[in-house]
């Protein structure tokens, strides 16, 4: 097993309408990048071209001292765990491990030991007989790993592949997957169009539209200072204002929007003054609570009317009306005495750190 | 709860008129059943030139098949997996021989296959093989009018077949050919011999073409016409009936050897 970086390097791929624009990243081994985008983005496309189904129309793919580009897909050495799996329907659990152990090992003893030990690892001993249709999503997972590890893969890609299976399970999946990737210490992709996901496996993130790489970073960077409107709204920022730079300030600006003056803190703010914006917050990062009396108020801070209270997971979804409509997570218990019931007046506050603008 | 589709009008006239249908495939087969006496059977059973030309049906056929699935294999796979322009029109011409007339294939092939033909003179010459009157003919005619049925199943086979199983495979290690021999070609198997024995039947069954290019040696269907001419209904329908058992016997053979087995036997180590 190498354990070299993956190097993209101004990636450019057509395929009938399709295009990937100038694609450069890099994978450190050990590292998980997930690159986040909707349908259509090109994710699919990115990781066959990374392993070979589709052919470079400029710039290059390196792993580690390898060009990986000259190389046919069977000689690139990667894992590549596809949508559902992709077992062999027609073989057992065992016989789709043993498919993937190379001609010199596949009929020797060698090769017994190493499947058995690959069974092994990934508790399927007892599945070996299986047929992959008898296996539950969870196995399946389990069996596709363990294959994709019979070839000691060089680099590791994920097509998403919990996308035919319930949430719960999902994130399981994801953590498993996480311990083995990090495990394997190889460079390792993962793309999706589920933020949870993305949120639980990456190290790092890059965000795929219309087949240009539009924004990467860490995650914390993309989900709370996203590039723009876009992958804002996809990385569930559901609160998107358009407004005007009124004032900028050392450390921050005041942006005007509808009849609100919302204060930002934000270094290096590079927007002009009178310059149109977009402002966005996560709505966890929204406060609420009682309306008070003391008639003392902090900026970004106003009293507004439930619209709505839906559950969501261990917290609850709350539709705000203040002005501007606003969308809050709340854990469910309510925090100090609020009354979360349509119709009901709270407090709610707008951090000035968490808020962001963008283009 | 009433089932709403199930006990409409609609659903009672069309059940009728499906019932005739049946009974019209049915009704001349049984009564061809039921027309015999066995001695008649019998005496035509005897035959030694009936049963010359029921076995050399069964081999051509047999053949005929097999060199159908060598040849239509390649060509279902390429349509399937190839994207160009003009794809349209290669399916097309995989269906003429279901859209002509048998006997234009007959009158078809004797020019081009034919003694003199582009193609008979110089295979006669280079290979002393005629398809003039010859058993080599009377695969040619079989192959000719039945390859569609190899092609078209075997191209829903591959469609079915989801690609991404066959770039795992290539991830895994296996070059196009391994992918093919190992996993491609044992998801597709059963649409295989579906294509197998739907080329089968088509051929024993074939006579427009045969009785112009190779009347003789007589197969099945040319024998039983031979016999209706030379002596009557009676012998000609007791061969017709020995013909219709055996390729139902056939049919109801391949049918289980398709479904009552797993796809993959024999195909993996």
């Amino acid at each position: 097993m190498s354990k070299g970086s993956l190097v993209l390097d101004a990636l450019q791929v057509k395929l009938g309408g399709f295009k990937l624009h100038d694609i450069s990243l890099s994978v450190e081994p050990g590292e998980i990048l997930v690159i986040l985008g909707p349908n259509g983005a090109g994710k699919s496309v990115l990781l066959e071209t990374i392993a070979g189904f589709h052919r470079l129309h400029q710039g290059g793919i390196r792993l580690g001292d390898l060009n990986l580009a000259q190389l046919a897909p069977e000689q690139r050495h990667i894992g590549f765990v596809f949508q559902s799996y992709a077992l062999f329907p027609h073989l057992d659990v065992l016989q789709n491990i043993r498919f993937a152990l190379p001609d010199s090992e596949r009929s020797r003893k060698q090769g017994v030991d190493k499947a058995n030990l690959l069974l092994e690892r990934f508790a399927l001993t007892s599945l070996a007989k299986r047929r992959p249709q008898d296996l539950s999503g969870g196995e399946k997972q389990r069996v596709a790993l363990a294959r994709a590890m019979a070839t000691e893969p060089s680099l590791f890609l994920f097509d998403e592949p919990f996308a035919a299976m319930d949430a719960q399970i999902r994130l399981n999946l994801s953590e498993e997957i996480r311990l083995m990737l990090k495990d394997a210490g190889v460079p390792a992709i993962f793309v999706t169009h589920d933020q949870l996901e993305a949120q639980v496996l990456a190290d790092r993130l890059g965000v795929l539209h219309n087949g240009s790489l539009i924004q990467s970073g860490n995650v914390t960077e993309v989900f709370s200072r996203p590039a723009n409107a876009f992958i804002a709204s996809f990385v569930g920022m559901e609160n998107i204002y358009e407004g005007t730079v009124h004032q900028i300030l050392p450390d921050g600006a005041i942006i005007k929007t509808g009849d609100c003056h919302l204060l930002i803190k934000q270094q290096n703010f590079s927007f002009l003054l009178g310059e149109p914006v977009n402002i966005a917050i996560r709505p966890e990062d929204i406060t609420l609570g009682a309306c008070s009396n003391s008639g003392h108020r902090m900026s970004n801070e106003w009293e507004a009317t439930i619209r709505s209270v839906t559950p969501f997971g261990p917290l609850h979804k709350v539709r705000l009306e203040a002005g501007l409509s606003i969308c809050a997570y709340v854990f469910k218990q309510g925090e100090n005495g609020m009354n979360l019931i349509p119709g009901a007046r709270v407090k709610i506050r707008l951090p000035a750190e968490f808020l962001h603008v963008l283009k | 709860m009433k089932n709403v589709t199930h006990s409409s009008t609609l659903f009672l006239v069309f059940w009728l008129v499906g019932g005739l249908l049946l009974a019209f495939i049915l009704v001349p087969l049984f009564g061809l059943a039921t027309n015999q006496t066995p001695e008649s059977i019998h005496r035509v059973m005897v035959m030694s030139d009936v049963q010359k030309a029921i076995i050399l049906t069964l081999e051509a056929a047999f053949i005929t098949s097999l060199i159908a699935q060598l040849l239509g294999v390649p060509l279902a796979y390429v349509l399937s997996r190839a994207r160009f322009p003009g794809l349209k029109i290669l399916e097309a011409i995989v269906d003429i021989p279901l859209t002509i007339p048998h006997t234009v294939v007959g009158i078809a092939l004797l020019i081009s296959f034919g003694r003199n033909g582009v193609i008979g003179a110089p295979v006669l010459h280079w290979t002393g093989i005629s398809f003039w009157s010859s058993f080599a003919g009377v695969v040619l005619c079989m192959l000719f009018v039945s390859i569609p049925y190899t092609v078209n199943a075997a191209r829903i086979g591959f469609d079915n077949v989801d690609l991404r199983i066959e770039k795992v495979a290539r991830t895994l290690g296996a070059g196009p050919w391994r992918v093919f021999i190992r996993i491609t070609l044992p998801l597709v198997w059963r649409s295989l011999m579906t294509g197998f024995n739907l080329t089968l039947a088509r051929s024993m069954s074939e006579f427009g073409s045969i009785v112009i290019l190779a009347y003789y040696p007589e197969t099945a269907p040319v024998k039983i016409y031979d016999l209706f001419l030379q002596f009557g209904l009676s012998d000609s329908s007791a061969m017709s009936l020995i013909i219709l058992v055996l390729t139902l016997f056939i049919f109801i053979f391949f049918r289980y050897f398709l479904f009552g087995r797993n796809a993959s036997s024999g195909f993996e180590r």
